[in-house]
């Protein structure tokens, strides 16, 4: 039987990847993909939180079903912008897409 | 309900109606406009006579007060002054406008939203509503490849600012049982076994409304979203956007405040970096839209400052301070949008001879840019002074002063446009501005930063008489 504590160190450890990812990754893409994980450690938590500590009020779930929901939006934006991205530049590497400084 | 949330509806409508138009091409971009104008204002009008409505919707997930409802009447206001100002589009290709005119009632109701928002559930739909309009709205200059680059950086900080706000809030879910503001507040009154979740929880959710104020240190998406979007875009970035960021903040700040002394220390502190941070980085730009973005920074410092005061005194300062803000942001980005040539941006070197080439516009720039300093008697003075004095009378006199001493830094380089305004010599080939229309809206506007300068009352008594300290508890 997994405990409460388990589920938390997976998201912990999946958020702390998401952020690790976003500051190393230099593809949008990959870059995409963690901060999905960001957002999926986050739905974790509500719903171990919601199973072990608030069972029968559906508060969590019902909240990681927007996140999944907005998630799903998200990328299509995103997917939307490095398609445009790669049109301009023929690259989706971040360090080929940086021309503004200051 | 349907009374109650009038403005939201009416909002909805526009935001529809905007849609349907644009999957007919046949629309020119003068009727877009005019639809455009017609409809902000009838939810202008929607937001006004739904002012005194109050209650609690959506198992009190979503508050209807004078609070909210000011900041909603002040956004219509704020959107409708975009659509007036907000003009032309040169620099968003044709076939794009009345998608501009779509994404900007869309941005506009997530903003509306955010006013009310009572829980974190509300608050997450409402904050992405805005935000993935104002993504797309950044990357719709399609000349220039930098506004597609600003565009996908905006997103990739914006997105994980939302993520890590979103894990902050799965653990206040944790800590609580609850997303509504008011059981989280009630929790932290006893303090209970569980609250450790809680402080890390608020931390999180603190810093993603930091990027969406771009306050130090999440600023750094503002300064190349403001300068490679279109100015219109820029300007609604500058003025309306950053309303929903400040309401929603403060709203929870005044709720969590009284049960968390170290908060005020935090918020203080990232108050005084941000306007430090803002002013001295604002010296040394070239790019004027690049200027304004780190002087919003520094305004958004100030705003933060006000946060932190005592009792009654916070709120009703950080209220007229938002009002002001609207004003000033309004007038400088109709002056740059007026030196703004055919797809390029005005640097410093177009604002010399202003004067000389069009006085109003100086005028409007010399008025709104030392009210932005908080020069007497403009209102940005009387503004500073409210927040200040909130503040000080919480006990943070040292964090007055730095800030004071702030604004006289950032009077430094707002002279500097002012002086090449006023004594520049014209150079070759400026642009002489000829809109009409706008002309008589800056000077309204002029006029009201003016006179809200030497007769705050105005503003003040009415705010006073919305009773916010008491009516923004639960």
């Amino acid at each position: 039987m997994m405990s409460l504590t388990s589920y938390l160190v997976l998201a912990a450890l999946l958020f702390l990847l998401g952020v690790f990812g976003v500051i190393e990754r230099r593809n949008l893409v990959g870059l995409m993909i963690s901060i999905e994980l960001m957002l999926n450690s986050a739905s974790i938590n509500f719903m171990a939180f919601n199973h072990f500590l608030f069972p029968g009020t559906v508060t969590g779930q019902i909240m990681t079903l927007f996140v999944i929901g907005l998630a799903a939006a998200e990328a299509t934006l995103f997917l939307a912008i490095v398609f445009a991205v790669y049109r301009h530049y023929r690259s989706i590497n971040v360090e080929q897409v940086d021309h503004l400084r200051g | 309900m349907m009374m109650q949330m009038l403005p939201e509806f009416a909002m909805l409508g526009a935001l529809l109606l905007m849609f349907v138009l644009t999957l007919s091409n046949s629309l020119s971009e003068k009727s877009a406009r005019a639809a455009t104008l017609i409809l902000a204002a009838l939810v202008a009008v929607a937001a006004w006579a739904a002012m005194s409505q109050q209650g609690e919707l959506f198992s009190n997930s979503y508050r209807l007060d004078p609070y909210s409802q000011f900041f909603k009447f002040l956004m219509a206001v704020g959107l409708f002054a975009n659509a007036i100002f907000g003009w032309p589009l040169r620099s968003i290709p044709k076939q794009q406008r009345t998608e501009y005119y779509f994404l900007f009632f869309a941005a506009g109701l997530g903003m509306m939203l955010l006013a009310s928002a009572f829980s974190f559930l509300v608050l997450y739909v409402a904050m992405e509503l805005l935000s993935y309009s104002m993504y797309t709205l950044v990357g719709m200059r399609r000349q220039r490849t930098e506004s597609i680059e600003s565009s996908v950086k905006y997103l990739i900080i914006g997105a994980s600012a939302s993520a890590i706000g979103l894990f902050g809030v799965s653990y206040i879910y944790g800590a609580t049982g609850s997303l509504n503001f008011g059981t989280v507040a009630s929790q932290l009154a006893s303090s209970s076994a569980r609250s450790a979740l809680l402080l890390p929880g608020l931390v999180l959710v603190l810093s993603s409304f930091l990027f969406k104020l771009a306050a130090f240190p999440f600023h750094a998406w503002a300064p190349d979203a403001y300068e490679s979007s279109a100015s219109p875009v820029a300007m609604f970035l500058a003025s309306v956007s950053k309303l929903a960021g400040i309401a929603v903040l403060f709203r929870l700040v005044y709720l969590v405040k009284p049960y968390l002394p170290e908060f005020e220390t935090v918020i203080g502190l990232l108050a005084l970096a941000s306007m430090t941070f803002g002013n001295f980085v604002a010296f040394r730009q070239k790019s004027v839209k690049r200027l304004f973005a780190y002087s919003s920074i520094a305004q958004a410092g100030y705003l933060m400052l006000g946060m932190i005061g005592f009792g009654a005194s916070a709120p009703e300062a950080v209220v007229f301070y938002s009002v002001i803000y609207l004003l000033m942001n309004l007038v400088v980005f109709s002056v740059v949008l007026e030196l703004e040539r055919e797809g390029e941006d005005p640097q410093m070197a177009s604002f010399q001879g202003l004067y000389r080439r069009n006085a109003l516009m100086a005028m409007a720039l010399l008025v709104a840019l030392f009210s932005l300093a908080g020069v007497p008697p403009l209102a940005g003075f009387f503004g500073k002074w409210l927040l200040f004095s909130s503040a000080a009378t919480a006990g943070h006199v040292w964090f007055v002063v730095l800030a004071i001493l702030n604004s006289v830094v950032s009077l430094y380089y707002y002279l500097f446009l002012v002086k090449a305004a006023y004594y520049g010599e014209v150079p070759e080939g400026a642009v002489i501005g000829s809109r009409g229309g706008p002309r008589l809206a800056v000077l309204i506007v002029t006029i009201a930063i003016t006179f809200l300068g030497i007769y705050p009352r105005i503003l003040t008594e009415y705010i006073g008489s919305l009773n916010l300290p008491k009516t923004m508890l639960p």
